[in-house]
């Protein structure tokens, strides 16, 4: 098999290699006074679109009480197995709450699931993405970690609704 | 001698030699405000102002590192290596002038802290042994890649120093005296070697590139290549053994800048205009900071070169230092010794 | 009791259902058969067990030929004729079918998501199969009360009720005790017990399986898990010496519920509340009221947490010391246990000493009635005593006893056993106890830890005769065993014992003490 090589036949500028090392360093300090990429994170924030799935939290309605109604079926949707709840009877008109609910976040994989299939829209990916911490334990989150006021959900709330045409009120 | 003198030189050695480990400090931090300008970065801004405390954290994480002896390494030679690399560098520094000489009891004061009549001579030898601690802490460490980049740094310097050797001694021709303080003031007199064209433009070249090979510096890193030997001869060091080796090849730097500086660029001269200044004092201060100013050219030509050449192959590498450099080195030479006899220069 | 006995005399007709011809029993009812032919009818009111009201209109099927006139009718009220022809998924019945739904759900309130039916229940399951998710009507839903207590057992949700009778039915036709109705007219008509009165009886659960919405909910199960969670395992009641058929609901190893399976010859499609509800003595919490693992009462007095094989060591000579050992086996124990342990007596037997044995027959209760409950508070004493041949212990003999020489063998004693004759045998302790409970004999010389009857396998007779198996529903904790198995590895412990054998291994022991030196291995 014939091969035919295709090395570049360099000129006698190029062989000579300073001044192409020159037009290098023109380059690079050129690139010095350009203006910098770097975000200084924790003092500039990223602010997430509202598409993010972040943490997933629990909506808090105004008058304190959950919204979530312990249907469990974010707790079977779930690919991690994420999500642990017990149910409890209430006093309210919406008879059941949940007694417990935990989200592993060391098991979230943050698919989202959970807030497309929740019927009462009380599971909402929120735009927290710093999830780091020291502890297993402090990853669990229990309710009263979960537990949001629904002003600050509000933008998802609206998003999901029109993404997956939820028809509740 | 009186006791004027005494503490006049007493003082005098105490500022030189703590000014290297100051500088060194402040270059790590430099190289890495330098890389990260280039990639459009920050660099380092999170320890003090602009992170100029950087290196004072740097230095405090080396000295909790744990140290360790890998096991079949030779200890003796494994400790004693940083040392030997770190030494020679930074005693290059004893014969630099820094600035003209001043009078102390009336007598003339030179500002290097040896200032002898074989200057470069001792230069020559100190950067001889330099080698060793690379070499050594290479072979020491009983790990084939250090004992590669042990090999390739050895190889390297006794390729390079030739070439080197050949253009320091076109400057010693020219100049007439080895004595460095003597170099700078006949480059005041006359001009910097750098102007002698052509024989004092192209040691300079050679000088230039053989110190970035003496360094072991990009592009001629190849004796810690990271991508072929990990880290090279300093694979197996760790703590402040390891920041010992950092500090010789930034030390290394540092004399290497003052010795372009001096050789080429005039030391502390500047066109006559500093000699001109009668007050003593003043014109050693001014000069001082005119060679602080070539000094640090020449110190950020070293960080910005490594940041934009990429690493020589091994074998471009030898061509280059034995093929090309060293002929024109020889040639630059016997032409210098021709245009001396001939009576062209001087 | 069953309502198809009379099978054998069946006559087949050929009938086309979906314009596919089938042999039909002449004269059976015509959803029993779509439905045995893989045919989906769905149905609300309609069940087997229950006489036949109609009232839900779902299982409406088209009617082509003979039989009921062409139109639709209802596929529960219609017997098998000849020539009959059936279209079960025709654009007529399918339509009919929705509409009925549609009626159905004006009402029902949309309660799914804190409904402990769904998941199984009847009107989810059709509704989401119909396909229609949005309401035509505007006008307000009927509110009703939704947390009617019914008694102490079961709560009941007036708005999901769809009044399809299956509770008030079932009152009427299979206990004859009517408790139920359905109150007032038209669309404000609703459930109700007689003059509000809470429900009595042993039955009462029966109408919380039937209810084929959420409306009736056993308390003791409210909340407690979404039935898609629940691991089914199909096993005996052992509660009375009926044997009903049960599947037991497990969830995280905790019983959560017990229901009846269908079983015509011995409890058709009912259990009794007794058996369904009493299941906290299976859900014990290991440590605080189970028996992690064996113990044995040290010289002290102490009782000493140990491994089967150092129990065993206790228990061996501990029986064969003792020349007069009652060994009483729990009527909980199956057949195969039973053999187990009359051949470890008779093991014992062999050794030249004089051991008792015999199983606990309970006295009967006043439990029994005419329809599922007996009087026998135990599930295996015919077994026992017809297959295995031991014999009776009645609780008189049991009480005059010497404690130091009683052997309890199996689950149940804590039940069965009289307070005053647990106390006296407690305080000093039987020789040896099998069983779960960590509380009940706290002065027992060895107590081993056995399995409930949840968690392993076996064979009871029930009172009627039929021999039937159990399924292990639980997982029992990790260092205690099967009784059977038990009871085998003492028999083999008991084999092997011998005090000289002993005393040659105490000396070897004393010999590799010594071999630490050089001078003594030379």
């Amino acid at each position: 098999m014939k091969v035919r090589r295709m090395e570049k036949r360099l000129s006698l500028m190029e062989k000579l290699a300073i001044p192409e090392i020159l037009k290098g360093l023109s380059i690079t300090f050129r690139n010095m006074f350009r203006p910098k990429v770097t975000r200084q994170y924790p003092e500039e924030r990223y602010e997430a679109p509202i598409a993010l799935k972040g943490q997933p939290l629990l909506v808090e309605n105004e008058d304190g009480t959950p919204r979530c109604v312990a249907c469990s079926m974010c707790e079977v949707v779930c690919p991690a197995m994420a999500i642990t709840i017990k149910a409890e009877e209430t006093e309210r008109y919406i008879e059941r709450e949940p007694e417990e609910f935990s989200i592993d976040m060391l098991r979230c994989i943050l698919c989202g699931l959970c807030e497309e299939v929740c019927p009462k829209e009380a599971i909402i990916m929120s735009d927290r993405y710093e999830l780091a911490n020291f502890t297993r334990e402090s990853l669990v989150f229990h309710k009263d970690r979960l537990m949001t006021p629904i002003k600050e959900l509000e933008g998802r709330i609206r998003f999901t609704k029109e993404k997956f045409d939820k028809w509740h009120r | 001698m009186t006791t004027a003198f005494l503490i006049a030189t007493i003082i005098k050695v105490l500022v030189l030699f703590h000014m290297v480990p100051i500088m060194v400090s402040l270059l790590t931090l430099a190289e890495r405000k330098v890389s990260a300008w280039i990639q459009f970065r920050y660099g380092p801004n999170r320890v003090g102002p602009w992170g100029l405390f950087q290196p004072i954290a740097d230095g405090l994480k080396f000295f909790f590192k744990e140290e360790l002896v890998p096991e079949g390494a030779n200890p003796f030679l494994f400790r004693i290596a940083p040392a030997l690399a770190a030494g020679p560098a930074m005693m290059t520094v004893a014969v630099i002038p820094f600035t003209f000489p001043i009078l102390i009891d009336g007598q003339p004061f030179s500002m290097a802290i040896a200032d002898i009549n074989i200057g470069v001579l001792f230069f020559i030898a100190m950067s001889g042994l330099g080698v060793y601690g690379i070499l050594l802490g290479g072979w020491g460490s009983n790990n084939k890649w250090s004992l590669l980049g042990g090999l390739r740094a050895s190889a390297q310097m006794i390729s390079y120093e030739l070439s080197m050797m050949m253009s320091v001694i076109t400057v010693v021709m020219l100049t007439g005296t080895m004595n460095l303080g003597e170099i700078f003031s006949f480059q005041g007199e006359h001009t910097w070697i750098l102007f002698f064209f052509p024989v004092g433009t192209i040691a300079f070249v050679i000088f230039l590139i053989a110190a970035f090979a003496e360094t072991n510096r990009l592009p001629f890193d190849l004796a810690e290549c990271e991508t072929e030997l990990v880290g090279g001869f300093h694979t197996e060091y760790s703590s402040m053994k390891f920041a010992l080796f950092f500090m010789g090849e930034y030390s290394a730097m540092f004399t290497m800048s003052c010795l372009l500086a001096t050789f080429f660029l005039g030391g502390p001269t500047f066109f006559g205009l500093i000699e001109s200044i009668d007050s003593l004092w003043l014109r050693a201060l001014i000069g001082f900071l005119v060679f602080a100013a070539k000094v640090g050219l020449f110190l950020f030509f070293y960080i910005w070169v490594r940041w934009t050449l990429p690493r020589f192959r091994w074998d471009q590498l030898m061509h280059l230092g034995w093929k090309i450099l060293l002929p024109i080195s020889i040639l630059n030479l016997m032409a210098t010794g021709i245009l001396i006899a001939t009576g062209v220069l001087s | 009791m069953s309502p198809d006995t009379n099978k054998a005399e069946t006559t087949y007709t050929s009938i086309l259902v979906d314009g596919k011809e089938y042999q039909a029993p002449l004269g059976g009812r015509l959803i029993d058969f779509l439905h045995s032919i893989g045919k989906e009818i769905p149905h609300f009111c309609y069940h087997q067990g229950l006489p036949v009201a109609a009232s839900c209109r779902q299982c409406q099927i088209e009617s082509k030929g003979k039989g009921p006139r062409p139109g639709l009718a209802v596929s529960c009220r219609e017997t098998i004729i000849e020539g009959m022809e059936i279209l079960t998924d025709s654009e007529l019945v399918r339509k009919a079918r929705a509409g009925v739904m549609e009626f159905l759900l004006i009402n029902h309130p949309l309660d799914c998501p804190i409904c402990d039916k769904a998941g199984e229940c009847m009107l989810q399951d059709t509704a989401y199969a119909t396909g229609q998710d949005r309401g035509r009507t505007h006008e307000p839903r009927r509110h009703l009360d939704k947390r009617k207590s019914l008694g102490d057992k079961i709560l009941l949700d007036n708005e999901r009720c769809i009044l399809c009778t299956r509770c008030v039915r079932f009152f009427e036709a299979v206990t004859k005790e009517p408790q139920l109705t359905v109150l007032d007219r038209g669309d404000r008509s609703y459930l109700s017990t007689f003059m509000g009165d809470p429900l009595h009886g042993n039955y009462q659960g029966n109408i919380v399986d039937l209810c084929p919405v959420g409306a009736l909910t056993l308390k003791k199960f409210r909340f407690k898990s979404r039935v898609w969670f629940l691991h089914s395992t199909e096993t005996v009641c052992g509660l009375c010496s009926r044997g009903c058929n049960i599947s037991v609901e497990t969830r995280d190893n905790k019983i959560l519920r017990i229901r009846p399976r269908h079983n015509p010859n011995i409890n058709d499609f009912w259990m009794c509340d007794e058996g369904r509800l009493e299941f906290d003595r299976y859900n014990l919490e290991v440590t605080e009221t189970r028996l992690p693992s064996p113990f044995y009462r040290d010289s002290q007095g102490h009782q000493v947490p140990t491994n089967l094989q150092e129990a065993l060591d206790q228990a061996a000579p501990l029986l064969l010391r003792n020349p007069k050992v009652l060994f009483v086996l729990s009527p909980f124990a199956t057949i195969e246990e039973g053999w187990a342990f009359k051949e470890m007596v008779e093991t014992l037997e062999r050794f030249g000493l004089e051991p008792e044995m015999g199983y606990y027959q309970p006295d009967p209760n006043a439990k029994g009635d005419e329809f599922l409950h007996t009087d026998e508070p135990a599930p295996n004493c015919k077994g026992l005593r017809e297959e295995v041949g031991l014999k009776a212990i009645p609780p008189e003999s049991l009480e005059g006893q010497d404690p130091t020489r009683l052997a309890l063998i199996g689950f149940g004693f804590g039940e069965l056993l009289g307070r005053a004759c647990l106390e006296t045998i407690a305080a000093q302790g039987p020789l040896l106890h099998l069983g779960i409970r960590s509380d009940l004999f706290p002065n027992a010389l060895v107590r081993l830890a056995g399995w409930s009857p949840m968690e392993k396998a076996g064979h009871w007779i029930a009172a009627c005769g039929t021999k039937q198996y159990l399924r292990p529903a639980l997982r029992p904790p990790a260092l205690s065993g099967d009784d059977f198995q038990l009871l085998t590895r003492l028999q083999e412990r008991i084999l092997t014992w011998d005090e000289e054998q002993f005393e040659i291994q105490d000396k070897e022991e004393l010999g590799n003490q010594t071999q630490g030196t050089e001078e003594v291995r030379t």
